[in-house]
């Protein structure tokens, strides 16, 4: 928190401050403009998001499409007991936290770190060059994905084998061991996603004033230095954001990539709780159940997020509100 | 953002799951391609006039046109539906209109549920990819569904009636929990489905290694040492796997390792159901299964089964079974060449049921596609307006020769006749035989073709009959178990069996897969079963117990 | 430049190495689907650096297809009306909501916040759009999601710590409107915001297809994605289907090439145009100020 504050020290310079007081008065009756600013989006959501919110009731009813959800008989708390009372429940929930924080903890400073390191090239066309490649897995299939990872890793023909083997290793049968499954799952994410992560931190960074760096300059700062006292303070409220949006996204972890890397060797870490609603029967409109886990997962979202945000608020002056 | 992408990815993958089963379920109707045209003995017996003259019978061509909606979900090949000459012919033979609404392939889940829960209803749904069983259980008893019973009679369906008074299991089949008959079959009856897994090894190297094709589980051992130890590709690289396959448990049709467990004495199938006079077992309690899993990690253990077998999908299968050199000495698959290529196909031969350390021998007799039977492939609304006038005319569908132009394409357009055999002919330039008969014909649709019409009336496609004879003569006097037979659940039951199922599934399939791999089945059986019990695998049991004997009583 | 100093010139030495060592993580795969793509799938495991067996079946039956280029052009109108009405309302949206002078904005955060986690599910959702008369229209590609509230997060973070209160109070005493402030001022200085909005929901567009496969039946409407798809699900699924046994290889194949050669097809026009909008990254904002 000191970097902000010195940063602030070193930029507030020569613009003009305003005389609050005097403007008041007219700013409110202007501030008209801001509410008409908004007032297309609210419309948006209200219309497209909280409209069809009733939808929600369906976890708490037996859905019948024929009765429409209006219709349907409500059945309490039903599908809410039948997740819970699932044998492996416990297990599931364990396995959806494990890998969605540990995916949260490597997979989220991935990308600021990345951006910082790309922000010092100097050559401007390698620079756009390696940020177009690393742009690029962004847009393989899941299913390609998880076939070039069963593809890589296979022990018999894998080139990652066959590179442990060149270091004299014996091979490993990375999708045959329950322990392998959250690091292949994260690496591979990583791998596929920071590269677009640090779009946004990239632009963050063009907005750091270039004065700020030419008088750390002047002063003896090499780029270590500014990277830690410039760079990181100016993407902070960034990625503080960014922080709390994907803290609340740890209980709804994709679904695709996980199923597509099940093996039932590795099931006993790779089963979260996507992947075992899916297969008690989603397929069949269970609408009901999967609307009640849906729920459940959210409310707990819900939490983390409100949660975080009110520590963010406290301890970095950044929130969502 | 969560649920909406959530929702995405599942039905996306329902898309995929439905693909796979589809395209594991091999030979949907090419198998079925058969002609029954000789006098057509069965048929044609009981109700005169089936074959041709169904058209002809009294009703159509009605005297004022009437039009009737129906929605339908095209396979993917499937063209617009109502470009089909199929329902072109149809029309003029009976001056029904049918409007239809036809949901692409990739979009049916989705669209159907948003049809049906939009209250649009059409007068029918028709087809056997538009409704599911769960669908039909669910709509009928609410009411939305008119129970059919009423209509199948001599006077109103001639065709219907006369086949299922001869096969009274149909009845049973198509007979929901409550009583009511909710929808109309779509029946297949293909020996092929009795055995999707087949078992080959190369012969190539077992002549080169002066071997014989094992008979026995000892020679099957015999077979993939010398694999594994001779060099028979002969390239000098220890690079030979003497035998992989699919241990595919999410979608397990192929269960190849399922039936050398019979070498033990029973079979395993992907839920681990079967009958035994009539009694429901749970396979994978029993102590064979044990004893198979024991025996079966030693050929893990010495590299005799591909480890990745446990853990690899079908691209890898295929892909170690198709490089330039050889080096795949065995397999289950549903043929060879969809595993090893069409130019390899001719190096791999079949191995019979192999006889166990103590004598037994058994293969797996599937119920796969439900021996064929589809009983979800058209059922009528309540918003229907002409319910009688409905059920006359799909009735016509279950006429022979219709049944396979429904199939198969128009007689005369995709079909000749020759010498009352009817085969396909070829397409016209730039399509695929089978393109041109979905563009055609709706293929996954309602009708009958029984078993001794594909081969006489209808003419064989090749590869099912090579498919055909080897399952008579290695698989067939093997098959000693009764496999589970196609019965609707009621919609508690099978929601009840999906919960208990997936719990114990995934639990049996890890398990199992670990003490292939890893051994230690001995220590551990107990406290398995134990788990299993604590899973409420007897609550599992029961309830398909139920429905069995529910089923025997409806015959 | 400045002189750089030592410190300097291994901090880049370090750098540069550790981004060419990440460069060639990320490249192989990449290349490898380019390889994939054109190699017979039976060879694929094989296969390293080279095509073992050059094949370009699967791009054939892409190319083949009817809907291939009408796919395109749908997508490309999707994205860009898309993308324009998504712009038009969030930009204003997240500017009003970073004024901390606006009374109630972290009410309106938390209400569009909200959205983000409880939603009522698809059948409500489409009825909605059924009755506003939208179903198998271009607007129900466009409507039905025309503000992220992700990006309106990450779009009001961008306002709030780049444009200074200074700028505002300034432009107050010169008697600019919000209105005209925000247009004169606020986006010239965004435009790295705008470059990633254009991205974000650009790609958006051009990756969906769910909205397609529940909104829209006609199938000249269909999406490139959602046209990749159906090809994609034909290759696979009819090879039982096959009367003879080498056209059912074939298209055991192809299932396999086609997957690979969707994924060059379906990105191109993506990786062409990230480069353009990089520019506007680097052009940024010259004004200096960190925090609002």
């Amino acid at each position: 928190m000191e970097n902000v504050n010195e940063v602030r020290q070193l930029d507030v310079p020569d613009i003009k401050r305003g005389t609050p007081l005097k403007q008041r008065a007219s700013r409110l009756l202007k501030s008209y403009q801001l509410y008409l600013f908004v007032l297309p989006a609210v419309l948006y959501y209200v219309l497209f998001h909280y409209v069809p919110l009733y939808g929600i009731q369906i976890a708490f009813k037996n859905f019948l499409a024929f009765k429409g959800i209006a219709g349907s008989p409500w059945v309490g708390l039903e599908h809410f007991e039948r997740f819970f009372r699932s044998f492996e429940f416990t297990k599931i929930i364990l396995n959806t936290i494990k890998l969605s924080v540990l995916q949260l903890v490597v997979g989220f400073p991935a990308p600021i770190i990345l951006a910082l390191m790309l922000n010092q090239l100097m050559h401007k066309r390698f620079k756009k060059f390696v940020q177009t490649v690393i742009y690029a897995p962004h847009f393989i299939s899941t299913v390609v994905i998880a076939g070039m990872l069963f593809l890589f890793l296979s022990p018999d023909t894998g080139m990652v084998n066959k590179l442990i083997g060149l270091f004299g290793g014996e091979p490993v049968f990375f999708m045959g061991d329950p322990d392998w499954f959250r690091p292949v799952y994260v690496l591979s994410e990583i791998w596929q996603n920071t590269g677009w992560g640090t779009i946004i931190y990239l632009a963050a960074l063009t907005t750091i004033s270039p004065e700020l760096h030419e008088s750390a300059v002047v002063d003896g700062a090499n780029k270590f230095q500014r990277i830690l006292h410039i760079d990181i303070p100016g993407i902070m409220p960034t990625a503080v954001i960014l922080l709390i949006l994907s803290t609340g996204n740890i209980m709804s972890l994709g679904f695709e990539k996980v199923y597509l890397l099940q093996t039932p060797l590795n099931l006993p870490s790779s089963e979260i709780i996507s992947t075992y609603v899916y297969k008690t029967g989603l397929v069949g409109a269970q609408y009901s159940f999967s609307t009640a886990v849906g729920l459940f997962n959210s409310i707990i979202n819900f939490i983390i997020l409100i949660t975080v945000n009110q520590i963010a608020k406290k301890a970095s002056n950044t929130s969502l509100w | 953002m969560n649920n909406r992408r959530k929702k995405l990815l599942v039905s996306f993958l329902s898309v995929m799951m439905s693909v796979s089963v589809l395209s594991a379920c091999a030979g949907n109707n090419n198998d079925g391609v058969e002609p029954s045209k000789e006098p057509n003995q069965t048929e044609a017996a009981q109700t005169p006039e089936a074959t041709d003259g169904g058209g002809e019978q009294g009703v159509f061509p009605i005297a004022e046109k009437v039009t009737l909606e129906m929605v339908t979900c095209k396979h993917p090949n499937n063209g617009p539906f109502e470009e089909m000459d199929f329902f072109k012919q149809y029309e003029e033979k009976t001056n029904v209109q049918i409007e239809w609404t036809d949901i692409e392939f990739a979009q049916c889940e989705e669209q159907r549920n948003l049809i049906l829960a939009s209250g649009e209803l059409p007068d029918a749904f028709y087809g056997t990819l538009a409704l599911t069983g769960n669908d039909v259980i669910n709509y009928g008893g609410q009411g939305m569904l008119v129970p059919l019973e009423q209509y199948i009679t001599k006077e109103t369906m001639p065709n219907l009636t006369a086949l299922i008074e001869q096969n009274p299991k149909y009845k049973a089949m198509l007979t929901a929990p409550d009583g009511h008959i909710y929808s109309l079959p779509s029946i297949r009856e293909l020996m092929l489905w009795l055995s999707p897994d087949m078992m080959y090894l190369n012969k190539e190297w077992l002549d080169k290694l002066e071997l014989a094709v094992p008979t026995t589980t000892d020679e099957l051992r015999t077979v993939l040492e010398a694999f594994k130890t001779k060099d028979p590709n002969g390239n000098g690289k220890n690079d030979e796997i003497p035998f992989s396959f699919l241990w595919d448990f999410a979608n397990y049709n192929v269960m190849g390792i399922g039936s050398l467990f019979g070498t033990f004495g029973r079979a395993d199938s992907a839920n681990h159901i079967f009958v035994e006079d009539g009694k429901v077992v749970f396979s994978a309690k029993e102590p064979e299964y044990k004893e198979a899993i024991q025996y079966y990690h030693s050929y893990f253990k010495d590299g005799l089964f591909d480890k990745e077998s446990l853990a690899q999908d079908r691209n890898q299968l295929v892909g170690k079974g198709s490089g330039t050199e050889q080096r795949l000495g065995g397999f289950f698959s549903w043929n060879a060449f969809s595993v090893v290529g069409v130019d390899n196909d001719p190096k791999y031969v079949l191995v019979p049921a192999l006889k166990g350390p103590n004598g037994d021998q058994v293969w797996r007799k599937s119920l796969s596609n439900n021996q064929g039977v589809n009983p979800f492939a058209f059922s009528m609304t309540a918003a229907n307006e002409h319910p009688e006038l409905t059920m006359q005319w799909i009735d016509l569908s279950y006429a022979t020769d219709t049944s396979i132009e429904a199939g198969w394409g128009p007689i005369g357009t995709t079909l000749e006749d020759k010498d009352g055999t009817l085969t396909l002919k070829e397409a016209p330039a730039g399509l695929t035989t089978d393109q041109y008969v979905f563009k055609t014909a709706p293929v996954e649709a309602p009708y009958a073709i029984l078993e001794n019409t594909y081969g006489t009336r209808l003419a064989m496609a090749d590869k099912d009959k090579v498919k055909i004879d080897g399952i008579k003569e290695n698989y067939l006097p093997y098959m000693t178990s009764e496999t589970f037979p196609g019965v609707l659940f009621t919609a508690e039951e099978s929601q009840k069996i999906k919960t208990l199922d997936t719990d114990i599934n995934s639990y049996v399939n890890q398990t199992s897969a670990k003490w292939l791999l890893q051994g230690g089945v001995d220590g551990e059986w107990d406290k398995y079963l134990a788990d299993l019990q604590k899973m409420k695998v007897d609550e599992l049991i029961s309830i398909y117990q139920t429905a069995y004997d529910r089923f025997k009583s409806a015959q | 430049m400045f002189k750089r100093s030592l410190a300097d010139i291994w901090f880049d030495r370090v750098n540069m190495l550790l981004i060419v060592t990440g460069l060639a993580i990320i490249v192989y795969p990449l290349y490898f689907v380019v390889l994939a793509s054109v190699t017979d799938p039976g060879a694929v495991q094989m296969t390293l650096f080279w095509p073992e067996k050059f094949s370009l079946e699967g791009y054939k039956k892409i190319l083949d297809s009817d809907n291939l280029w009408v796919g395109y052009k749908n997508s490309f109108v999707y994205a860009i009306l898309g993308t324009i009405i998504n712009l038009c309302l969030t930009l204003p949206a997240a500017y009003a909501l970073s004024r901390k002078d606006m009374k109630g904005r972290s009410t309106v955060m938390l209400f569009i916040t909200f959205t983000m986690f409880f939603s009522g599910g698809l059948i409500p959702t489409y009825l909605t759009v059924k009755e506003l008369g939208l179903l198998d229209s271009v607007w129900a590609m466009v409507i039905p999601n025309a503000v992220g509230a992700w990006n309106l997060i990450i779009a009001r973070t961008f306002f709030q710590s780049t444009i200074p209160d200074e700028l505002l109070e300034a432009a107050k005493i010169d008697g600019c409107s919000d209105a005209k402030f925000f247009w004169k001022m606020v986006l010239p200085l965004s435009q790295a915001l705008i470059a990633i909005m254009v991205l974000f929901y650009g790609v958006a567009h051009w990756n969906s297809y769910f909205n397609a496969l529940i909104y829209l039946r006609d199938q000249e409407l269909f999406p490139l994605q959602l046209v990749l798809r159906s090809i994609l699900i034909e290759n696979q699924i009819s090879n039982d289907m096959m009367t003879d046994m080498s056209s059912m290889g074939d298209q055991l194949r192809a299932a396999e090439l086609i997957k690979y050669g969707m994924i060059i097809i379906a990105a191109l026009p993506l990786l062409i145009l990230y480069p353009f909008l990089q520019n506007y990254f680097v052009k940024g904002v010259m004004i200096g100020s960190i925090k609002g």
